[in-house]
């Protein structure tokens, strides 16, 4: 058994419970990826409550609307994780979420990307914690295009490099973060083991 | 197309993050239904995207599920489906995360226990071992001092101005018999008992020098004095003889000579 296949065995668990709207179906969703994809709204609602409360919203849309996810085209996460950047995104545009923002930070997303190099708004731990180990370079681009919402011509232009190399860069920051991660997903089999020895 | 540079060229990263412009992305997914080492691929950074993801998670509220599962519920309650008895094998996303310090602090402890306890088997071997050692250093140091004094022993017995003195039983004591070393040059003389058996209860054997006025007390030999010590005595300048007497306990001022022992002239 191998990181993968955990990571495949879980999707297909739950995809089949919520595919019969099992209520245990929620459960797990909840469980397996509700932290996942705190991770993913976090960066761009800082505050916790708020993202929570996406969250929420996602996981039911999830929920509803499962037939509308195409198992040929991506995995279950890489889907979810699209709905729940789209809808934090639509929540930084809401009117009710700028004027609460404003009240107590004022313009909240222009001070936000300015500081992304120095100090991102990143700010959970277990996220820099694993950035952290990244070279600086490929760190940058993680954070811009996955975390936040940095169109390609945008992350070229705020690291200053050429549209192109953006391609490129992309390409090696995953592959360090892959590299990262064989270590954290050994571990990640190593506690689910546990997990079932006693669970079982 | 050349496939690894289109999969190196890193546009398939942007795809997965949804970096493309519309047109790029489904050319794409048209190259992914066409080649499988690109559908492969495109899975692949997936499936790093999705561990970092899962690796960073943060504890979520579990209000959050209860509200949830109320809501899931309002809205349809199947019946218990085959699946639900199926119960998925994998730990909860977060807390599973959450257990890795605990892991990893939990395996430091014992690491750290193991080591405390080797190091104190091993200090315990160490002191074990200097013990041993200690010994044996003394050991080795007495020895020595047991070779150097019989060196010296042997060159002072054949220093050939040592006269070697055999002092013959008398008919007294037939085969009782000792030998003195005695040098007038380095002013020594050594005595050694050959064949004096241990004195009768209350007697002990008297040692005396014998010059021209008469017998000089040298001291009684030791009740228990093994036959292969050599002893060195007091010397006295001129002797013409050494002679042993069996006296009572302590010795006298003057020997007994009808008690003679053993006796020896010094040579010439």
């Amino acid at each position: 058994m191998s990181a993968t296949n955990q990571l495949n065995e879980r999707q297909d668990i739950v995809l089949r419970l919520i595919r019969a709207q099992d209520e245990e179906g929620m459960r797990q969703l909840f469980n397996h990826y509700g932290g996942a994809l705190m991770t993913i709204l976090q960066p761009i609602l800082p505050q916790k409550e708020v993202a929570e409360e996406v969250l929420h919203d996602v996981l039911m849309k999830v929920w509803n609307n499962i037939e509308s996810y195409d198992a040929s085209k991506s995995r279950f996460f890489t889907w979810m994780a699209r709905i729940a950047r789209n809808a934090a995104i639509d929540k930084t545009r809401s009117k009710n979420y700028r004027k609460n923002r404003k009240t107590d930070e004022i313009d909240d997303s222009v001070s936000r990307r300015r500081e992304l190099s120095q100090t991102p708004s990143i700010d959970h731990i277990g996220i820099t914690a694993i950035l952290d180990k990244l070279d600086a370079s490929h760190r940058a681009i993680i954070e811009l295009l996955y975390l936040q919402d940095y169109t390609q011509s945008e992350a070229a232009k705020k690291l200053e490099l050429p549209l192109g190399t953006v391609k490129t860069r992309s390409r090696r920051a995953i592959m360090q973060l892959r590299e990262l991660l064989k270590h954290e997903m050994g571990w990640l089999l190593i506690i689910s083991l546990l997990y079932n020895l006693f669970h079982t | 197309m050349d496939i690894k540079q289109y999969i190196t060229s890193g546009i398939l990263e942007l795809y997965v993050l949804e970096r493309l412009e519309p047109a790029e992305m489904r050319e794409v997914e048209a190259n992914a239904l066409q080649h499988p080492e690109i559908r492969s691929e495109i899975d692949q950074i997936e499936q790093v995207l999705e561990a970092f993801a899962i690796a960073a998670a943060p504890e979520v509220s579990p209000e959050i599920l209860d509200r949830l599962l109320k809501e899931a519920k309002g809205k349809k309650a199947p019946a218990s489906t085959p699946e639900r008895t199926a119960d998925v094998p994998t730990p909860a996303t977060s807390s599973s995360f959450a257990w890795i310090p605990w892991l990893l602090a939990i395996a430091a402890l014992a690491a750290l226990l193991y080591a405390y306890t080797q190091l104190g088997n091993r200090t315990e071997e160490l002191q074990d071992v200097q013990g041993r050692l200690e010994i044996l250093q003394k050991d080795c140091d007495e020895n020595q001092e047991v070779i150097r004094a019989a060196q010296q022993r042997l060159n002072e017995v054949t220093n050939p101005a040592t006269q070697g003195i055999i002092l013959a039983g008398t008919d007294n004591a037939p085969d009782k018999q000792a030998i003195v070393f005695y040098n007038q040059a380095t002013n020594k003389t050594l005595f050694k008992a050959v064949n004096l058996p241990p004195p009768p209860a209350g007697k002990q054997y008297q040692l005396w020098a014998i010059d021209a006025d008469g017998p000089k007390d040298l001291g009684v030999l030791a009740l228990d004095l093994e036959g292969n010590v050599v002893l060195e005595v007091n010397y006295l300048p001129a002797v013409a003889a050494f002679a042993i007497t069996l006296e009572d306990e302590g010795g006298k001022p003057a020997p007994d000579l009808s008690t003679l022992q053993v006796y020896g002239d010094v040579a010439g």
